[in-house]
């Protein structure tokens, strides 16, 4: 496809697009980087339909407010189609989206935690590895928030969102996502023994957090 | 290290099934005989189980097209940054603030200076002309003309008023009036030539805008 050729406006629903969906909709990711950089939407549309549910689903675990993590979600997709032209095509594209995407959510716990102008005991918690003041989820009403807190998973998001954020984002990419640990050791620019001794030492903590809940329920 | 913690170390790794022949025999070694090294790795291996389950958080259906809205306005804005016109500062409001200051204190003095300049010019008229003829007859200062009625006259003709006149003595130019080369008369320029003889008025520019009158 020749670069610079004026794209055809995409729009979603028509004939046209469901003609381009289907094209695209077996290509590998990084092909359609390759037509994104030619300038065609409906390849980038393709990606962030393919991406958009694990993306918000992580920095949803990492921030656990669901307004926020779309909006991180969108704009990481965006940085992807800013620099479309400085991906190379040796590295895997979803290690490149999710590193762009757990940035912006380390970006916004940093961001959160600067805003703080009164150490408060959350703050307290947070410097000894408690919980995560950036983390309460604000997006549902505090009624909404306690009638979910008996159910397991809601339990389980809360144990997650308290661990110390170099934990939880190991633990979050691999228990959650479901990630490689050397695709892992990649997003997070560590080594991959330091990856697997995180994750070991996330699932230790995370158990022991739910320490007193699974004796009743799990 | 002790074996209980090093089981710790190797609790993920076990449960993966990660771990070397080796590493597997000495967790399974262990595990009859410690009760709390048990309990660990079932533990461990529940909250796994409990992470695994959790629900997936599902975007809104607009993501899609809302991503899509804002990566038109970028390719918008690339376009519009190539047009050369958009190279120039966007004068918005919090540029204008941020500028204000400076650019009222550079118009105030700009017009104390031109006041200071336009009242030096009235001040001083006079001292004003005479510099223009001390410029002008500087070529000639002992210079008087010895004949005026059997003078020649050469005429350079401008829009400005009033001429210049330079009055030489016939054939005397150069021992009495030349002590230079040559001298600037505005747009002309008066020379004695390198072999001697009558000093030559030429002008210097394509539009002489001063009138000169040499009078030999």
């Amino acid at each position: 496809m020749a670069r610079g050729k004026t794209p055809r406006r995409y729009v979603r629903g028509t004939e046209a697009d469901l003609e381009q969906r289907a094209f695209y909709r077996d290509l590998p990711d990084e092909d359609l980087m390759d037509h994104v950089v030619a300038g065609s939407e409906a390849a980038f549309a393709t990606l962030v339909d393919r991406y958009k549910n694990r993306l918000q689903n992580i920095v949803y675990r990492y921030i656990r407010d669901f307004q926020r993590s779309e909006d991180l979600a969108q704009e990481a997709f965006v940085r992807v189609y800013l620099h479309r032209e400085r991906y190379r095509k040796t590295g895997k594209f979803s290690t490149w989206i999710f590193t762009i995407a757990v940035n912006l959510a380390k970006n916004e716990i940093r961001r959160k935690v600067r805003l703080r102008d009164v150490l408060s005991l959350d703050h307290v918690a947070e410097m000894l590895g408690g919980s995560d003041p950036g983390i309460k989820d604000e997006s549902q009403p505090a009624a909404d928030r306690q009638a979910e807190r008996g159910q397991t998973s809601e339990v389980v998001a809360d144990a997650i969102a308290k661990l110390p954020v170099v934990y939880r984002e190991a633990l979050v990419l691999r228990d959650i996502e479901g990630l490689a640990y050397e695709e892992i050791a990649e997003i997070l620019g560590i080594p991959g023994g330091t990856v697997r001794s995180r994750i070991n030492r996330a699932r230790i903590m995370l158990k022991d957090k739910l320490k007193g809940f699974a004796k009743t329920e799990l | 290290m002790n074996t209980c913690q090093r089981i710790d170390s190797l609790v993920s790794a076990f449960l993966e099934h990660e771990a070397s022949p080796a590493e597997v025999r000495f967790v399974e070694g262990h595990l009859p005989t410690c009760p709390r090294c048990r309990a660990q790795i079932h533990e461990v291996s529940l909250a796994m189980e409990e992470l695994s389950r959790l629900p997936r958080v599902q975007t809104r259906p607009e993501f899609t097209d809302e991503v899509l809205v804002r990566t038109r306005g970028l390719r918008a804005a690339d376009l519009e940054s190539r047009e050369p016109w958009a190279l120039a500062p966007r004068f918005t409001t919090r540029r204008l603030l941020q500028w204000s200051v400076p650019m009222a204190a550079a118009a105030a003095l700009a017009v104390a200076l031109v006041s200071l300049q336009i009242a030096r010019r009235s001040d001083e008229p006079e001292t004003a002309s005479r510099d223009t003829t001390t410029e002008t007859s500087n070529p000639a200062p002992a210079v008087q003309p010895a004949n005026p009625g059997s003078s020649q006259t050469t005429t350079a003709q401008g829009p400005v008023t009033p001429p210049e006149v330079i009055h030489y003595g016939q054939g005397e130019g150069q021992s009495l009036g030349m002590v230079q080369d040559s001298y600037a008369l505005g747009t002309y320029e008066l020379r004695t030539p390198r072999e001697g003889g009558t000093p030559i008025l030429t002008p210097v520019a394509s539009k002489p805008d001063v009138p000169v009158v040499v009078t030999f």
